[in-house]
Parts: C-alpha cells; sequence; structure tokens
C-alpha cells in the first residue's frame, strides 16, 4: 500500500450518504439481475455503509439534494464576506439555524460580520434548507 | 468530516472470483481490505470512491491469483482541528464525557474541555453545567451534543509477541484513532440547549 495524496479533496456529509446510497441501489440491482448470489459484500462493507446511512440520517444531508446543495455552496462562497473553503463546508453540513449555531462554526463572526450581513447569511442558508425540505415533500 | 485519499496498492483476484467482471472482483477486494479501518495517519476508511487506473493482471508463478497495481481514492473519515460535529453521549464519568458517533466510537471530552462551572453528579452518573444564571443543564445520556475536535492521536498497533501479550493488560490497548473535543462555547454542547 503506498499513500499516494493523503487528502486530495474534502466531501460533504450529503456527498458522503449520496455516493453510499448509490452503491447500495448498484448492489439491489444486482441480485435482482443476477441472483442472490452475487450479493455477498465484504461484512465489513455492509456494517460502515449501514452505521453511516445511520448517522447521516440524523444530520441535515438527508434532506439535501445535488442542486441545492452546490447552490448554497455557491452563493455562500460567492459572497464578499469571505468565507473559508472550511466553513463553506460546515455551514453545508450543519445549516445553522440561529446566531448561536452559526457563531460556533465560524471564527470571530462578530468582528467579521455585521448584524445586518449575520441575518443574511441565516436566511440564505434558511431559504436553502426550505426549498430542499419542500422539494422533499412534493416528492415524497 | 469526510475526506477524499487517493492510494496505490497490489490487489490479488483470486480464481474463485474469475466468473466476476474484473471492475467489481477489483472493488470488493478493495472494500474488504480498507472499509471500516483505520489506516495510520489518515484515518477511518469508509469505502472505495473511485478506481483512478490499473495495470494489467499478472498471473504469479505457483497460484494462479491475478494481481493488479489499482490506484484508487477511498471516502476517509478524518476530521479537522477545528471542525464542529454532532453525536451522542455514550457514557460520562468524573474524567469526561464519552461522545460515540453511529460508526465511530473513540470521541472523549476531557472534564477540562468542558464548560467553567460543570461538575459530574456521582449519584446520577452525569454532567452538570451550573450555568452563571443558576440554571443547571445536564449532559444526559443518549443526548445530541455538538462538540468541537480539538486533538487527534494515532496509535500505532502492530501486533506484539504473543509470548508478552499476556503481560499486557486491555488498558494498554489504546484505539488506533482517537479524537478529543471540546465544549465550552455557546452554541455548543446538547443541541436542544441552543
Amino acid at each position: 500500500m503506498k499513500i499516494l495524496e493523503p487528502c486530495e479533496a474534502m466531501l460533504s456529509n450529503y456527498e458522503v450518504l449520496a455516493h453510499i446510497q448509490e452503491i447500495k441501489q448498484r448492489y439491489r440491482d444486482q441480485v435482482a439481475e443476477q441472483g442472490p448470489a452475487t450479493a455477498m459484500k465484504p461484512g465489513n462493507l455492509e456494517t460502515v455503509m449501514k452505521e453511516i446511512i445511520d448517522y447521516l440520517s440524523t444530520t441535515a444531508a438527508t434532506a439535501q439534494t445535488p442542486e441545492g446543495a452546490v447552490k448554497l455552496v455557491e452563493e455562500l462562497a460567492r459572497s464578499p464576506l469571505q468565507f473559508e473553503k472550511i466553513e463553506v463546508l460546515m455551514m453545508l453540513n450543519h445549516l445553522p439555524k440561529n446566531e448561536t449555531e452559526l457563531d460556533v462554526l465560524i471564527e470571530e463572526l462578530e468582528s467579521r460580520l455585521s448584524e445586518e450581513q449575520i441575518a443574511e447569511v441565516l436566511d440564505t442558508i434558511r431559504s436553502a434548507a426550505r426549498s430542499e425540505a419542500d422539494r422533499d415533500t412534493s416528492e415524497g | 468530516m469526510f475526506i477524499l485519499t487517493r492510494l496505490s496498492d497490489l490487489i490479488t483476484i483470486q480464481p474463485t472470483s474469475f466468473t466476476v467482471r474484473t471492475r467489481q472482483a477489483l472493488e470488493d477486494q478493495i472494500n474488504s481490505r480498507y472499509a471500516n479501518k483505520v489506516i495510520h495517519k489518515v484515518g477511518l476508511a469508509i469505502c472505495l470512491y473511485d478506481i483512478l487506473k490499473s495495470s494489467d493482471g499478472l498471473i504469479g508463478s505457483g497460484t494462479g491469483n491475478v494481481n493488479v497495481n489499482v490506484e484508487f481514492r477511498l471516502i476517509v473519515f478524518r476530521p479537522f482541528k477545528g471542525e464542529v460535529i454532532t453525536g451522542r453521549i455514550a457514557n460520562s464519568t468524573p474524567h469526561g464525557i464519552h461522545v460515540r458517533l453511529d460508526f465511530f466510537d473513540d470521541i472523549f471530552l476531557p472534564k477540562d474541555y468542558l464548560f467553567e462551572g460543570s461538575v459530574f453528579d456521582h449519584n446520577e452518573q452525569v454532567w452538570v453545567w451550573r450555568t452563571e444564571d443558576g440554571d443547571e443543564l445536564f449532559f444526559d445520556k443518549n443526548e445530541n451534543v455538538r462538540f468541537r475536535v480539538e486533538e487527534e492521536e494515532f496509535t500505532d498497533n502492530t501486533p506484539v509477541d504473543p509470548a508478552l501479550r499476556d503481560s499486557l493488560a486491555d488498558a494498554d490497548l489504546k484505539p488506533p484513532y482517537k479524537l478529543v473535543g471540546s465544549c465550552y462555547q455557546s452554541g455548543l454542547g446538547v443541541v436542544a440547549w441552543w
């Protein structure tokens, strides 16, 4: 084993959840196509996939959509407030609902942003979360 | 919280897997080797993300195994320092609070990293935060708790000589990857508080 690049990119919770659900779906299709004999997957993989889905289902990632996530990231990254990449990532993962929750994710929030700007950021996040939730219920 | 790590490895496909498509056989081999395992100084490998390159298969003499050099990417759990994560309280001791995620258990919030004014209630076996206003907030078991990652620790658990193994107590066996978190900023702590 050789480690070529320890950290090539960071993934959001949503991307991980989507990837694992995609693998699960592929395995299910395979079983339907070729019979249950091909369904034998390594036990450690089954365990970790189940546990990751269990965990991520309790987070904001469940209700997210690819378009919604991209839109939110673009809006936050484009904003003149100059958020760090990891701050945008954490906002996407947590979707903070109030100022206290946002303050935890952003370093020195109060000195960097005015009260109006904080409200604006929270609004952006809230509208992204809402549009995703709406679509979820209309689809379901 | 999750990252992509690029690795290369020599993957062996046994003749019993020759009926399976090569790509699938490689994926299964990589997953059974890495999924849910800690890679030293990298993090907890979750599963294969994609295969980037693979060489032609070479059959070694003596066995019928096919050896393939594969370059691939794994999804790895490796929170960065300062990241905020939500987990559940597994149990509390006078030394601090143990937190678990469904897929990762070795997270510890030491007592020095809890809110100022936190005390351990020995009868209830729970940490209590006495706020300045005189309120008592409880770190109950199974509550969702938000914490900040402060330190990480990798332990290389190389196998020990079986003759020596008996003399080692269980306590000497440290988890291969361990996180230390903190809870002393408003917004952190039990999620329902804020």
